[in-house]
C-alpha cells in the first residue's frame, strides 16, 4: 500500500534533481562543443546529442547563444553554405576560451571529489 | 513541386508568427533570429528528408512560435537588465521575471516594497534642507490628542520635530541603502535565473 507510492515519489524527486544537475552543466557543454572549431546551432545540438546525453531544444540553444554572445564568450558570423542558405557559425572568443578552461577545471575537481565520495557505494552488494 | 511550395509556405507562416511575437526586440535582432531559424529548419528538412512527418513534424518539435519568441524575449530583457545597471532596465527585467516564474513574482513584490520604503526616505532627506518645517518625524501638539506625522507635509508642521536634522543622514543612508539593496538583489535574481535556464526542456534519458 505505502511502498509503491513512495518509490514513485522518490523516482520523481531523483528525476528533478538530475534535471537540475544537467542544467548546471549545459553552459559548459555548449562552450566545450566550440573548442575545436566553430559550429552552427544545429551542429551543436547534434554534437550534444551524440557525445553526451544532453538533449536540448532549439528554443533553448539559440537564446543561450544570444546570451553567451552578449556576455562576450562567443562570437558569431554568417557563412554562405553550399546548400544555398547562409549559416550562423559560433566560435569561442578569447574570454570564452579562458572561461571554458576554468569551468572545465572546476568540473574536473568536482567530479574527482564526487568519485572519491561515491566509492563506497560501488561496494554495496545487491 | 507544389509540395515544395507548401513546405516553404508552412515555414514562412511559422516565421511570420514568430516575428509578430518578437515585436519588442530591435529590428536587427529580429531579422537575425528569423534568418537563423529559417536556416535551421531548412537544414533539418534536408537531413531528415524521407522521414515521415516532414515539415509539420519539424515545426511541431520546435514548439509554438509564441513559446519560442517568449524564450528569446526573456533572454533579451534579462541580458539587457544584467548588463545595463540602470534601475529602469533592472525593473524591466524583474517585471519579465515576474511574468515567467512564480519566484519572479515574489521578487517583484519584494522590490516594490523596498522602493516603497527607500524612495520616501530618500526624498525626505533631500527635501529637508529646503522645507525643514514640512519634513520629518513630528509630534503635532496643535491637535488634541497629539498626532504623530512622518513624511513630507504640504502645510507647515507645528509641534516637536523629533529627529531634527538627523532625518538627512538617516534618510540618505537608509533610503539609498534600501534602494541599492533592492537593485543588487534584483540583479542577483536575474543572473541566477539566467544560469538556471528555468524554461529548459531537458529530456531525461532512460537507460
Amino acid at each position: 500500500m505505502g511502498k509503491p507510492a513512495t518509490s514513485a515519489l522518490s523516482a520523481a524527486a531523483t528525476d528533478k534533481w538530475e534535471i537540475q544537475v544537467r542544467k548546471g552543466c549545459l553552459e559548459l557543454a555548449v562552450l566545450a562543443c566550440l573548442w575545436d572549431r566553430p559550429l552552427y546551432g544545429l551542429e551543436v545540438l547534434r554534437k550534444l546529442e551524440a557525445d553526451s546525453d544532453l538533449i536540448i531544444t532549439e528554443g533553448t540553444v539559440y537564446p543561450l547563444f544570444s546570451r553567451l554572445k552578449a556576455e562576450g564568450l562567443v562570437e558569431s558570423e554568417w557563412v554562405e553554405g553550399e546548400s544555398g542558405h547562409p549559416r550562423k557559425y559560433y566560435r569561442l572568443s578569447q574570454t570564452g576560451r579562458r572561461r571554458v578552461r576554468a569551468m572545465a577545471a572546476a568540473w574536473s575537481r568536482l567530479s574527482h571529489s564526487m568519485d572519491r565520495l561515491l566509492k563506497p557505494l560501488s561496494k554495496v552488494e545487491r | 513541386m507544389s509540395n515544395n511550395e507548401e513546405t516553404l509556405a508552412a515555414i514562412e507562416q511559422y516565421l511570420k508568427r514568430l516575428r509578430k511575437s518578437l515585436s519588442h526586440l530591435r529590428e536587427t535582432d529580429t531579422a537575425d533570429i528569423l534568418q537563423e531559424l529559417r536556416s535551421h529548419i531548412l537544414e533539418r528538412l534536408e537531413s531528415e528528408a524521407g522521414s515521415s512527418g516532414g515539415i509539420s513534424a519539424i515545426l511541431a518539435s520546435l514548439g509554438t512560435p509564441e513559446e519560442m519568441a517568449s524564450e528569446y524575449v526573456t533572454e533579451n530583457i534579462l541580458t539587457a537588465a544584467a548588463s545595463s545597471r540602470s534601475p529602469w532596465m533592472i525593473m524591466k527585467g524583474v517585471f519579465r521575471l515576474a511574468s515567467v516564474s512564480l519566484a519572479g513574482f515574489a521578487v517583484l513584490v519584494g522590490s516594490l516594497m523596498g522602493y516603497l520604503v527607500g524612495l520616501p526616505l530618500l526624498l525626505m532627506a533631500l527635501a529637508k534642507p529646503f522645507i525643514p518645517d514640512h519634513v520629518g518625524l513630528w509630534i503635532q501638539t496643535v491637535t488634541m490628542p497629539h498626532s504623530l506625522f512622518f513624511g513630507i507635509s504640504i502645510e507647515a508642521l507645528q509641534g516637536r520635530d523629533l529627529l531634527g536634522w538627523w532625518i538627512v543622514p538617516l534618510g540618505l543612508i537608509v533610503g539609498l541603502g534600501t534602494i541599492l539593496l533592492v537593485l543588487k538583489f534584483d540583479l542577483w535574481c536575474i543572473r541566477r535565473y539566467q544560469r538556471q535556464l528555468a524554461d529548459l526542456k531537458l529530456i531525461a534519458v532512460t537507460v
